[in-house]
């Protein structure tokens, strides 16, 4: 009795324990990141000043970001211009920013001096046997010790002779006798610098001289580089990512000629260490949302990481629903573009796939030829996505609805074609929807997995054999196979594979909900598919921004403005530069500066 | 599941969606039944009566700017007023939605599912109901922009599509059945403004404070528009003196009109958008309950409460016999509950909340 008193009193105490725990205290934190605005937007000051006193520079990334470096000229002091390079390379966080620090024989002498270049743009074999090698050994031309001034032209008079010579010039000297190169440029601006290192050059700065050889020494991947084979567009850049990093990274640089494309390198995988870079623009991007992908890809606790797919799966923020949450391209203008917005990119070493963050559902709408195309035709090809999107997800199940439920919504003529020709198939229609929806699931499953010479085959095998087959022997009705084919055809045109996944594993749950209660059910399936949609957030941002009505925006609209309207970045991005031109960008036109 | 960065636009959505649901089922009929030829009059009169009302309210909001009436009820009266307000707006909510629940069930029923038994058409808003809730305010209100949007899209077809149908004669005479009937008894149409009810909530979940006048203003002004050419496209296009069909007259107004050979009866469709903005709406009833009860109680977590008043709210939607009984019960709670809540008593709190701020704040020069 004095046991039974005792259980009832802990069973009572636990209750309410329990009840305290529900009510009175805070929901239980899962993990939320919103992003907030940007803290460092940047506006170009001109008026900031920074100075090389006593061979240091008073610089930072943050000062540069917001000064007029135009007319940065190149110092005399080695310490300086490395300083220099350092903080507008970023280098501490720049993966593929190369310096390398040597020292060069001229003439017997020896000068400190640097080489900047990008990992990935030069060729180095051109660097290591034409720059380096002719520069730091001894050999018979830095050797030669010829101090003595050139005679350009001498003249005799009266006993005296007045010699015209040419002085020893080091800079010459160099660029004539050590550099082989084609094309060396002597440089004193520090921004054609950049943008030389930017293109594919390498920068070579001396101790004591106040210019720069710019060399060229481009060496991109050539061989190798093929066509994307699931994002083919008709106008546009036919190359796609390949399965090497550094090769993807030179990529990116190659569309993106600016030194604020920061490209971290990061390991991920106790044991595979994969190799993985976070690329994005340091004067564009909101710091946070950068801040959030490092840490995420920083706090992995997984023994290997083989592809991008894989690592999508770790980073996103919720598993609770299946659309994607970041985009996957394979396409660098498609990635070029992004970053330029203020998206973050992730390159996994050996997939060809990259990673953007983050994603909103409109950007699982858009194809890489948008922007490439006039905007009249976009915006054509856009709405006709969209509505292939809702018929691939919604068509069987309001066919569904309608044939049971709401049959006052079809002509007349079109139910008695509906009825005789159901005359004969012994089966409901749920059923039959069921099989040909499976069915042509499995066709399109199975195409993929065979050889690619038979695919078509079973695609026609499929599609003509089987259906036709099926009509004949009533177990189908003719105007299902219409209604099948039409949803396979629109779920073809969304340009997104994910959420063309995320769309045919979706119609089967309104084909059930369709059958259930006609409109009423696929009404509720709607709207708790928006409720989740609404719900979802990718690195901080909700995937239905509803700022699709906002105008200028880049391209994260419905309807995508003409080219010289596109003034704004996307506004849920909270960029540091929010404009992405100038309010007349065609000033060639209105004659504006 | 707290709410406090709702945008205007989405302000605006969370009180239209509040009318608009009873634009489709009940309030046209009701509105011609009770003044006849003369509703169009009416609703405008009501309408400018409405709008004058909300630009009061705002005002007398100015000073409690980001609080709620039951924040104002507490400043007021303190806690008891605060427990009385707040557990009165719960069970006016609660009964509210529940019987336009029920009302509406039936009258799907009635139109499509004849052999069906209400519990199961009732169980789809429910579940719809509490998956919501639990993923949160912030996608309720998000859904409910999208859905409010079909919504007036669909509504805007249909009153356009009726045109052809219309007859000017028909709102003759202007009178209908006596000035006293439209000005008078007319009155009680206000309950048309049920959607007042979320002006006196939303303060608080605004993200920009100071956009409640905007919001009120803007959202009173829509759905007098709705109204009138709800009542206007009903009226015109039937004749008053018939009987109106007690089933949603907006449905009986699309399925008489001719919409050509090969759109025959596109009225399925147009019902389609009005399940959704009826999901939206329990979805938002639900939402404001749970709120109202956090905010009574002091409960932090509001996620156990979901299921609780969801049941509730599935439970009175039961009590009801039938669709005409549902109906007599909801009008009857909105001419004898909704008016003097919505238009005396809160109000009333708004009033002498603010001569007691002025009264505390006497010395200061800025009130």
């Amino acid at each position: 009795m004095k046991e039974n008193k005792k259980i009832l009193k802990d069973m009572l105490s636990s209750s309410k324990q329990y009840l305290h725990k529900i009510f009175y205290e805070d929901e239980t934190n899962s993990y939320d990141f919103t992003l907030p605005d940007t803290t460092n937007a940047i506006v170009a000051d001109k008026s900031t000043n920074y100075s090389a006193d006593n061979g240091t520079l008073n610089l930072d990334n943050e000062t540069l970001q917001s000064a007029d470096t135009s007319n940065d000229k190149v110092f005399q002091s080695l310490d300086v211009n490395l300083e220099y390079m350092k903080t507008r390379f970023n280098t501490l966080i720049n993966s593929d920013i190369k310096i390398r620090e040597f020292t060069l024989n001229a003439r017997n002498k020896q000068y400190n001096a640097f080489l900047v270049y990008i990992d990935g743009m030069i060729s180095q074999d051109i660097m290591n046997n034409y720059i380096l090698k002719p520069l730091m050994l001894k050999n018979s031309a830095n050797s030669y010790e010829g101090n003595q001034n050139r005679i350009v032209a001498e003249a005799k008079t009266n006993n005296i002779t007045v010699r015209k010579v040419k002085k020893f010039n080091i800079i010459e000297y160099i660029s004539n006798c050590l550099l082989p190169q084609n094309t060396v440029e002597n440089r004193t601006k520090f921004d054609d610098i950049v943008a030389d290192i930017n293109s594919g050059s390498c920068a070579l700065f001396i101790d004591t001289l106040d210019i720069c050889f710019s060399i060229e020494v481009k060496g991109f991947e050539r061989r190798g580089l093929t066509s994307p084979n699931n994002e083919i567009i008709v106008r546009g850049p036919q190359v796609g990512f390949t399965e090497n990093l550094r090769t993807n990274t030179s990529l990116l640089r190659r569309y993106i000629n600016n030194e604020n494309l920061i490209i971290e390198s990061i390991n991920v995988g106790k044991l595979s260490k994969t190799s993985c870079a976070i690329c994005y623009l340091k004067n564009v991007a909101n710091t946070d949302l950068v801040s959030e992908v490092r840490y995420r890809l920083n706090n992995l606790g997984v023994d290997y990481l083989i592809s991008s797919g894989q690592l999508e799966q770790l980073i996103q923020d919720s598993d609770l629903c299946s659309l994607p949450q970041m985009v996957s391209t394979e396409r660098p203008d498609r990635a070029a573009n992004l970053l330029y917005q203020g998206r973050v990119c992730i390159i996994v070493n050996g997939s060809p796939y990259v990673l953007i963050a983050p994603g909103i559902l409109s950007d699982f709408l858009e194809s890489p030829e948008d922007l490439n195309l006039k905007h009249q035709y976009s915006n054509f090809a856009r709405v006709l996505r969209i509505v292939s999107a809702v018929i691939a997800l919604l068509l069987p199940g309001v066919y569904i609805a309608i044939t049971n439920f709401h049959q006052e919504l079809i002509p007349t003529e079109l139910l008695y074609a509906i009825i005789s020709s159901r005359e004969f198939v012994p089966f409901p229609i749920l059923f039959e929807i069921l099989v040909m929806e499976f069915s042509f699931e499995l066709i399109r499953e199975a195409s993929l997995r065979v050889p690619s010479p038979i695919g078509p085959t079973i695609g026609i095998v499929g599609a003509l054999i089987l259906g036709q087959a099926a009509v004949e022997a009533n177990i189908v009705s003719p105007i299902l196979i219409i209604i099948v084919a039409l949803t396979g055809i629109c779920s073809f045109a969304v340009p997104d594979f994910s959420l063309s996944f995320h769309f045919r594993i979706m119609r089967f749950i309104y084909i059930l909900l369709g059958a259930m209660a006609g409109f009423l059910g696929i009404a509720a399936g709607v709207c708790v598919h928006l409720i989740v949609i609404c719900n979802m957030k990718s690195f901080g941002i909700y995937y239905l921004e509803t700022n699709l009505f906002k105008k200028n925006n880049v391209g994260n609209g419905i309807i995508l403005h003409p080219a010289f309207d596109r003034e704004d970045r996307s506004g849920f991005l909270k960029t540091k530069r929010p404009k992405i031109q100038d309010e007349i960008s065609m000033k060639w036109k209105y004659n504006k500066n | 599941m707290n709410i406090n960065k709702v945008s205007t636009i989405e302000a605006i959505a969370l009180i239209l969606i509040l009318t608009i649901n009873r634009l489709s089922i009940s309030l046209p009929q009701d509105i011609i039944l009770s003044c006849g030829s003369s509703s169009i009059l009416n609703v405008i009169y009501i309408s400018i009566i409405a709008i004058i009302f909300t630009i009061i309210i705002v005002k007398l909001f100015k000073r409690f700017a980001g609080s709620d009436i039951v924040d104002v009820s507490s400043f007021l009266g303190g806690k008891v007023l605060r427990n009385i307000v707040g557990i009165f707006l719960i069970l006016y909510i609660i009964s509210i939605s529940s019987l336009l629940l029920r009302y509406f069930s039936e009258t799907l029923k009635v139109l499509y599912y004849f052999d069906t038994p209400v519990i199961y058409i009732l169980l789809f808003f429910i579940g719809v109901c509490i998956i919501s809730n639990i993923f949160g305010g912030h996608s309720i209100i998000k859904t409910n922009l999208i859905v409010c949007i079909i919504m007036l899209i669909g509504l805007i077809i249909s009153f356009l599509s009726v045109t052809p149908n219309m007859t000017i004669q028909r709102a003759l005479p202007i009178l209908g059945y006596g000035a006293d009937k439209t000005f008078f008894y007319g009155l009680t149409n206000l309950i048309a403004f049920n959607g007042l009810l979320i002006l006196y909530l939303v303060p608080p979940m605004l993200s920009n404070k100071e956009d409640f006048k905007k919001v009120a203003i803007i959202s009173i002004i829509i759905t007098a528009i709705l109204i009138v050419f709800a009542v206007g496209s009903v009226l015109l296009a039937f004749s008053f003196s018939t009987e109106i069909d007690k089933i949603s007259s907006l449905y009986m107004l699309l399925s008489n009109n001719v919409f050509g050979k090969y759109l025959q009866h596109p009225e399925s469709l147009f019902s389609f958008t009005w399940v959704l903005s009826f999901m939206s709406y329990i979805n938002i009833a639900c939402m404001l309950c749970i709120q109202l009860v956090k905010k009574v109680t002091n409960v932090k977590n509001g996620k156990p409460l979901i299921i609780p008043i969801s049941l509730i709210i599935f439970a009175l939607a039961l009590l009801p016999k039938n669709l005409v009984y549902a109906h007599q019960i909801e009008y009857s709670l909105y001419t004898f509950v909704s008016i003097p809540l919505l238009f005396i008593i809160l109000p009333a709190i708004l009033i002498f909340a603010n001569r007691k701020y002025k009264k505390i704040h006497r010395n200061n020069y800025d009130v």
